[in-house]
């Protein structure tokens, strides 16, 4: 079986830094696959190795069935960077024309694709206007409608959500999940593990690159074991005290230290029984607490578990 | 204390980025030297300034080897002989500049001359160029005098023979009135006045139009600089944020301009210390008056950029509208050849820009040493500019929403 | 097709940059429309500012002298035909008269001395007028001194027929006869019709007008510095390209590096052709320039375009930001097109060093193909420069080209 991405052992290396180390995936025909991550893990690498723009120094990488990097890669994929990459001066008609061009379309048909495209991402009626005149989540449609004229059967967004207002930000996944019920393979990057929740079929978490976890949403929480999580924030001068005082509490682990905030994060195998116990030891070790959440088990606890650190920094 | 705070931000700035020294000195410099270089000069220099003028001469008589000394000796031309082979080409010799003009001399010139019927002289010479004129003016002038001399001579040869005192004694020829007019009855004496100190001999020196032109060229680059600090401060939202600290719109307008001014001046102070010692411009025959008209036209400048600031919006505007100004207000205020040698609407108009006053005010000082006095009208025209821009500056960004 | 959509997109880009507009084709024109207004003049000769010249008069006439020179020399030098080239002002004092030159209000001072009259007759020794010169206006000055010599001359002509008549005869008739003679020629002079003796003529070709003449080479002079410029602007697109991350998008295409770069070659060597061609016309249409015949323009043009375009491809290996290119950019392209004449198109009797330093140049060569276009010359004399312009071009391809793609293709991290 082909798939629309297949990766296997893939590395890259930037002088001493281990950028991407070993990666191996693949993503199924037709799949809404994410790729979640710190900032820092190595998704925008992983990506350029994917789109071509990036030699790998190990491994292989495989769009639908064509190496990446090639021509016939590149004419099944349809990249969205992540920082909008548009001719300011150009209007939304003209970029939309020109990358048509570059994916070899031509007359009525691109002529079409850019008609159709535009009112899709609702730009129709700015059409003529030069794209430096227009806000951040308007662009960022427009960058996406510029990936996506010659219909690629592979499409590739990294961060496309990254600073943008929340109703563009809703547009915008709305779109990638209407690309996919209209069959696209869709490859998703992001560090927010709510768009990796709410989109993905599957996901892959990457951390310092490489792959930590592979599989869909259930699957993942499923290595927390269920565990509940348990935000504290704790008053100034109890934070350094609180670890070694809750440290032999049964049922319950730390992920380390507070930070400077005085947030702490804890997993519990039951966060109702936790409570007591927690506020009992506390109140005898003279640590106070300000204030608590308890919260079901979800990708951010998957991440602290695997790796002991926060998935947002 | 605000202002100071303001100006130094600014210069700070703008001092960071090496770019503004490449265009605030080093470009002005190699200009300077660029332009003192190709000039030649009008004092003693190893180079011959005179305009090379081809000589064919069909005639080779004493008369016509008189001719070609005297056009030597005259100083504004160097007559050099070419061969009848080269006197075929004398047309492309003159098109092409390599001879400012060739001067044809017939044969039976001097005999024609000494009997009082030459021949014509031709000069080939092209009238619509600057060396062609003075080669035109020089050569008529020499011939001219041997005219004239045929004309006394034979003046004289009448004269005497209807005194009856004709005789080969008497009679003089040519040549012997042109050996008269080496004592000629009249003499010009040519000086140069200098304010306070009466006449004296000195001389135009090579860079005495190309250090103090690039000067005020140059100083109009410094707008660019205080237009983009407007500019960019408004862009980079950082003057909406000033905005909303106990300061007020008058307190930044003074800032930038306090930072633009000392930047303006203190480059044309180094500019005119490089011109003092390493070119010889005399800039400290009259300090005060320098200083004075130096600091008159970093007002102007930066108030002039202030000006472009407050009416621009990008950074692109900024560099094209700087470069229009700087190349309209020194072309035609003189800054690139005196306005001497322009026509008469061209001058008036130059003179409506104050870069002209700006060359007025430094050619008093440096070629006639003016003082204070002779000064105070240039600076004065100037700083009028310089407040009528600021004025016009402040008002204008006061309506600006940050 | 691509190669023709990339160039046509950077062709639209460049034109909706108002900078580039007014360095590609407002400047140039700009600047020689200053020289044109600066010296153009309805004779088409070169026209300086009226002299203002204090006349002090001190001469004292001998008693019983038939003619008051001083006088004379006033009337001549405020006749009607020279109006346009010196007004005459009286000032009674020589100080007065220092003192007016001194502080600019007038471009020079005459001062005839007392024994002015008693010279011309010949019945004193040699006289000197004094011509006080404002040192700000040489020009003037030297225009002046030409008028003024050639009045002191006819004034001497007479003294001298006197002086010889003296030395040639002797008794109490030779004093009669020298005056006689004295007269005799200043009548000569004053009745002969100016027969020229040197007649001028202009070689064919020559521009009948200063200023037309000085702007066809101002203009040729800045249309190579701008051309050379948007040459630099058009490689430097491939940085801004790369910094607004476009570059990187074009690569994700299935577009070929060598497509991408060959576009932008060709855009930019489209926009030079354009820009080229837009000034050569306008100032046809504004100047007047005869620009030469077709065949030697074209030709002319295509080596303008190659070099332009492959030096700012050499010059953008360089630099690393756009932001640096820049004032990198304005600084190379200055002092080259200093070095290689552009700034001293008009300027006569220019050091030797000059002319040699400027070969060393691509716009030294080109400066000397469009003299050569300018003069009507042929072909042939044309072919040196013309190649060697081509030639320096395609130089800076072969070395830049290599570099740019090592610079701007896929897996440099672009």
């Amino acid at each position: 079986m082909t798939h629309a991405v297949e990766v296997v052992g893939l590395s890259k290396r930037f002088g001493d830094t281990i950028a991407v180390d070993g990666v191996d995936l693949a993503v199924a025909e037709g799949e809404l696959f994410s790729l979640l991550g710190p900032n820092g893990a190595g998704k925008t690498t992983l990506m350029g190795m994917l789109a071509g723009l990036l030699e790998p120094d190990g491994g292989r990488a495989l769009i639908g069935g064509q190496r990446a990097g090639s021509s016939a890669a590149r004419a099944l994929l349809g990249v969205v960077p992540q920082e909008v990459a548009l001719y300011p001066d150009l209007s939304a008609h003209e970029n939309l024309a020109f990358w048509g061009r570059m994916y070899g379309l031509r007359g009525d048909d691109l002529r079409r694709r850019c008609d159709t495209l535009l009112q899709v991402v609702g730009l129709e009626g700015r059409r003529r206007d030069r794209v430096g005149t227009f806000s951040g989540g308007m662009k960022r449609r427009l960058n996406i409608a510029a990936a996506l004229l010659h219909r690629p059967s592979v499409v590739m967004l990294d961060e496309p959500t990254v600073g943008i207002d929340p109703q563009s930000r809703r547009a915008i996944l709305d779109y990638v999940l209407r690309l996919n019920r209209e069959g696209a393979t869709v490859f998703y990057t992001t560090h927010y593990m709510e768009e990796a929740q709410e989109l993905s079929d599957r996901i892959a978490i990457l951390d310092r690159g490489r792959i930590i976890a592979l599989g869909t949403h259930d699957e993942l929480v499923r290595i927390v074991g269920e565990r509940d999580v348990i935000d504290l924030i704790l008053g100034d001068a109890s934070a350094g005290d609180a670890v070694a005082a809750f440290r032999d509490l049964p049922g319950i682990d730390s992920d380390g230290s507070p930070d400077q905030n005085g947030r702490l994060r804890l997993l519990a195998d039951d966060g109702e029984t936790a409570l007591p116990l927690l506020f009992q030891r506390a109140a005898e070790a003279g640590v106070s607490i300000r204030s608590v959440a308890v919260t079901e088990p979800n990708l951010e606890s998957v991440f602290l578990q695997l790796t002991g650190r926060a998935l947002r920094d | 204390m605000k202002v100071a705070a303001i100006a130094r931000k600014d210069l700070l700035q703008v001092l960071r980025d090496r770019r503004a020294l490449i265009f605030l000195l080093l470009m002005p410099i190699a200009f300077t030297l660029f332009f003192g270089l190709a000039i030649p000069s009008t004092g003693a220099t190893t180079q011959d300034a005179r305009l090379q003028l081809g000589v064919v001469d069909a005639d080779n008589s004493p008369l016509s080897v008189r001719l070609r000394a005297a056009l030597a000796a005259a100083g504004a031309v160097r007559p050099e002989p070419l061969s009848p082979l080269q006197a075929r080409f004398a047309d492309d010799l003159v098109r092409r500049g390599d001879d400012a003009g060739v001067l044809d001399i017939p044969p039976g010139w001097g005999a024609g001359l000494a009997a009082g019927t030459p021949p014509s002289l031709e000069l080939v010479a092209d009238p619509g160029s600057q060396a062609g004129m003075a080669a035109q003016a020089a050569v008529g002038a020499t011939v001219q005098r041997f005219l004239m001399s045929q004309r006394i001579a034979a003046t004289l040869s009448a004269t005497l023979a209807a005194a009856g005192r004709a005789g080969p004694s008497t009679t003089p020829d040519v040549t012997s009135v042109l050996d008269a007019w080496r004592q000629p009855p009249l003499g010009l004496a040519v000086s140069e006045a200098r304010a306070g100190d009466g006449s004296s001999e000195a001389s135009e020196g090579p860079y005495d139009q190309a250090s103090p032109g690039m000067i005020v060229q140059f100083a109009v680059y410094g707008l660019i600089l205080a237009a983009m600090v407007v500019v960019v401060e408004r862009k980079q939202r950082a003057l909406a944020r000033l905005a909303t600290t106990p300061t007020t719109r008058a307190t930044i307008v003074a800032g930038h301009a306090l930072a633009m001014v000392t930047l303006v001046f203190s480059q044309v102070l180094v500019l005119e210390g490089f011109g003092q010692w390493a070119l010889g411009v005399p800039y400290l025959a009259s300090p005060l008056s320098t200083i004075l008209l130096s600091l008159a036209l970093a007002l102007w400048a930066a108030s002039l950029g202030m000006l472009l600031g407050a009416f621009t919006r990008t950074e692109e505007q900024v560099v094209a509208w700087s470069l229009v100004a700087m190349f309209v207000l020194s072309g035609l205020g003189g800054a690139w050849f005196p306005l001497e040698v322009t026509g008469p609407t061209f001058r008036a108009v130059g003179h409506v820009m104050p870069t002209a006053w700006a060359m007025d005010g430094f050619r008093g000082i440096l070629l006639r040493g003016a003082g204070l006095e002779q000064t105070l009208r240039p600076a004065l025209v100037l700083l009028a500019f310089a407040l009528a821009s600021l004025a016009l500056a402040s008002w204008r960004l006061a309506r600006r929403p940050a | 097709m691509k190669l023709l959509a990339l160039a046509w997109k950077d062709l639209q880009r460049q034109s909706r940059s108002g900078l580039l507009l007014v360095m590609a084709l407002g400047a140039p024109l700009l600047l020689t429309g200053l020289l044109f207004f600066a010296f153009d003049s309805p004779s088409g000769s070169p026209q300086i500012a009226t002299v203002r010249l204090a006349f002090t008069n001190l001469d004292r006439p001998p008693a019983g002298s038939p003619i008051a020179a001083g006088r004379t020399l006033q009337a001549l030098l405020s006749a009607p035909s020279l109006a346009s080239l010196v007004e005459v002002v009286s000032v009674p004092d020589a100080a007065a008269a220092r003192a007016q030159v001194a502080r600019g209000n007038v471009g020079a001072a005459l001062i005839v001395p007392p024994d002015f009259t008693a010279a011309v007759l010949g019945t004193a020794g040699p006289s000197t007028v004094a011509l006080i010169a404002d040192p700000a206006r040489p020009l003037s000055a030297g225009v002046v001194r030409d008028i003024v010599q050639r009045a002191l001359d006819t004034f001497s002509a007479g003294a001298l027929a006197a002086r010889l008549t003296l030395e040639r005869t002797s008794g109490p008739l030779s004093g009669v006869l020298a005056a006689r003679a004295a007269t005799s020629v200043a009548q000569g002079l004053a009745d002969s019709t100016g027969a020229a003796g040197l007649q001028l003529r202009a070689p064919p070709g020559s521009s009948p007008s200063f200023a037309a003449r000085m702007a066809a080479q101002v203009m040729g002079a800045m249309m190579i510095f701008f051309v050379f410029f948007t040459g630099a602007q058009g490689a430097s697109s491939l940085l801004r390209e790369q910094e607004e991350g476009t570059l990187a998008r074009l690569y994700t295409t299935p577009t070929r590096a060598s497509t991408v770069l060959g576009g932008k070659f060709l855009g930019t060597a489209v926009t030079l052709a354009l820009q080229t061609v837009v000034l050569l016309v306008a100032s046809a249409v504004i100047f007047g320039i005869h620009w030469g015949r077709p065949l030697p323009l074209l030709l002319a043009t295509l080596a303008l375009v190659v070099a332009a375009a492959g030096f700012g491809v050499l010059l953008l290996s360089f630099v690393r930001t756009s932001r640096q290119a820049g004032p990198m950019f304005g600084v190379v392209l200055t002092v080259t097109g200093m070095v290689g004449g552009l700034m001293t198109a008009t300027f006569t009797n220019l050091p030797p060093g000059f002319e040699l330093a400027s070969r060393f140049t691509p716009q030294g060569w080109a400066m000397a193909a469009w003299r050569a276009c300018l003069d009507g010359a042929d072909l042939g004399a044309m072919a040196l420069p013309l190649a060697v312009t081509a030639a320096i071009g395609v130089a800076c391809l072969v070395v830049g080209v290599p570099l740019m793609r090592r610079r701007f293709a896929l897996g440099s991290g672009t």
